[in-house]
């Protein structure tokens, strides 16, 4: 690629155009070796398509583009805490499908630190869960037949099957 | 909302799963059979502790002033938070009726509590009998160990794990008169079998009763060793290490102390390298301070094998403390109960060097813990 180009257009599954820097691109393998394969000059036209929808496209550049500068070039300790912090803020997101639709995203995207902050988040939002909220979430049909309800229950005080 | 839910790949079910407390999902296998199987896969066990491990690193401190059975164990958290220690009581009631050996320099936690990743291994005597115990309070399981080839009535033990052969080892001292170890056996959980081993290289080898430390695969123990090549000392101090893969013994050199007989020592490890702790009291002034020794390993034949280094010296502290363990950066130490007043726990910071108290009265009695699904398989003993 060019080494002119600073910032690189994508496209949303939904067909919306966004603009992500190189350096946070680069946080991405596949958007990675999009960056090494493809021509990014202003003459050529090919927009590549990245197939996670807008809305969340949105959340996962913003958190590229705020993580670029720690991944290129390392950090001090109150950085580090500085990040934590903007983290947290990040993943509040109060509706759960953005929050499961990034966890995708970031696995479709090869993003390691995204992954780790999201699967984390989705397990702090599940630990207080009941058994059929989770079930809900994740389309689950209870296979238990009653005997194995009850021997399960007498193993484990701990657990409830509501 | 739930519609728009996506499908997910089990791969990520498996990554967020792994991340949740044992509470929540001792609940959560009740979700369907193929939840229920999955936490009982040795992946899954194993993945769940190293997130356990990193997110969540307990400690267990014995509260327990009388020495006596049952026990009240309590846990200390990250945010500096203490807990009760649950389900104690399943061990209780295994124990109750038993004699315990209570003489109480004898009876430190370390002499018959030991924790490594998740596992606790338990000591407790019966009719004058030593018996050993596998244990994980988070799923409530607790597991007798057979009865090893031979069966002596006393005992020295060390409890470890090694990630090479994922493998838990039980080694047992067999004590003939003043101490000297004469033979030893090693349990793996893996095969439930005792197993003997060499200890040809022990011979002479004391003592080696005080605080079992397990770290990075490996076993140790600080000893003592008849020394026939000092004069000026009948007695040389060492540390005993038992490689858990390769199960075999290495003698270590203690570095050269100033005071070695009067001071409180123990086993850490610190920044990866094995540790000592020194707590001492500087000239007989009444204040004490801890020393912290790394160990060097060269692997230059030419020069010595074994190096250590002195890396820290805590401020004067007022109280008698002794050092214990190294917990996340802090030193933990406990302060030996004086004229009235109950023994408590104190955390000496590395890095600011302060002394700060935590809301737990303890007799000596601290051990690292996480929280795991060790043993929530089946596929042992």
């Amino acid at each position: 690629m060019s080494s002119s180009v600073e910032a690189i257009t994508v496209l949303s599954s939904d067909g919306d155009e966004f603009k992500i820097t190189v350096s946070a691109a680069k946080l991405s393998k596949p958007l990675n070796w999009m960056l090494e394969d493809v021509c990014f000059s202003d003459d050529c036209d090919e927009v590549p398509t990245i197939e996670v929808n807008s809305k969340t496209l949105v959340k996962v550049i913003e958190y590229c583009e705020k993580h670029a500068p720690r991944a290129n070039s390392g950090a001090s300790d109150s950085d580090a805490e500085e990040l934590k912090k903007w983290d947290i803020e990040f993943m509040k997101m109060d509706v759960k499908d953005i929050l499961f639709h990034i966890l995708m995203a970031a696995n479709y995207l090869h993003m390691e630190g995204l992954y780790d902050l999201a699967c984390q988040t989705a397990a702090d939002l599940m630990k207080g869960m009941t058994v059929s909220q989770i079930r809900k979430i994740f389309h689950i049909k209870n296979d238990f037949s009653s005997e194995e309800q009850e021997q399960l229950r007498r193993q484990h005080p701990g657990c409830s099957f509501d | 909302m739930e519609k728009d839910m996506p499908i997910f790949p089990q791969e990520i079910i498996t990554s967020i799963l792994v991340r949740l407390p044992v509470k929540s999902l001792i609940r959560f296998q009740c979700v369907c059979k193929s939840w229920k199987n999955l936490f009982r896969t040795p992946s899954f066990i194993a993945e769940h502790l190293h997130h356990s491990t990193r997110q969540n690193p307990l400690l267990i401190v014995d509260s327990d002033v009388s020495g006596c059975i049952p026990w009240r164990l309590c846990l200390l958290n990250c945010e500096m938070e203490v807990s009760e220690f649950e389900n104690t009581h399943i061990i209780d009631s295994l124990m109750s009726g038993c004699f315990y050996c209570c003489n109480h320099m004898l009876c430190k936690m370390s002499g018959w509590l030991y924790s490594s990743n998740g596992l606790l291994c338990v000591k407790f005597s019966r009719n004058s009998q030593d018996h050993l115990w596998l244990w994980n309070p988070s799923i409530r399981v607790v597991r007798q160990v057979p009865e090893s080839l031979n069966e002596p009535k006393y005992f020295s033990v060390g409890f470890g794990f090694s990630p090479i052969i994922d493998d838990y080892k039980i080694v047992k001292f067999f004590l003939a008169g003043f101490s000297v170890v004469v033979q030893a056996e090693v349990y793996s959980l893996r095969t439930g079998l005792w197993r003997k081993v060499e200890v040809g290289n022990l011979e002479g080898v004391y003592d080696l009763g005080c605080g079992a430390f397990s770290w990075n695969g490996a076993i140790f123990w600080i000893g003592e060793k008849k020394d026939v090549e000092v004069h000026n000392k009948s007695h040389l101090e060492l540390i005993v290490s038992f490689d858990i893969a390769g199960e075999v013994f290495t003698l270590i050199p203690f570095p050269t102390l100033n005071s070695a007989d009067s001071c409180y020592k123990r086993l850490a490890s610190f920044e990866n390298k094995l540790a000592l702790l020194f707590t001492s009291d500087i000239e007989n002034s009444g204040s004490w301070a801890i020393d912290l020794w790394v160990l060097e390993e060269c692997t230059d034949p030419s020069r010595e094998r074994w190096s250590w280094a002195k890396i820290y010296t805590s401020t004067p502290n007022p109280c008698w403390i002794c050092a214990e363990i190294i917990w996340r950066n802090e030193i933990v130490c406990l302060v030996e109960a004086f004229e009235g007043e109950e023994g408590k726990v104190v955390l000496c910071n590395l890095t600011t060097n302060e002394f700060k108290p935590f809301g737990c009265s303890s007799r000596p009695g601290i051990l690292e813990y996480v929280e795991s699904l060790v043993l929530l398989d089946n596929i042992h003993v």
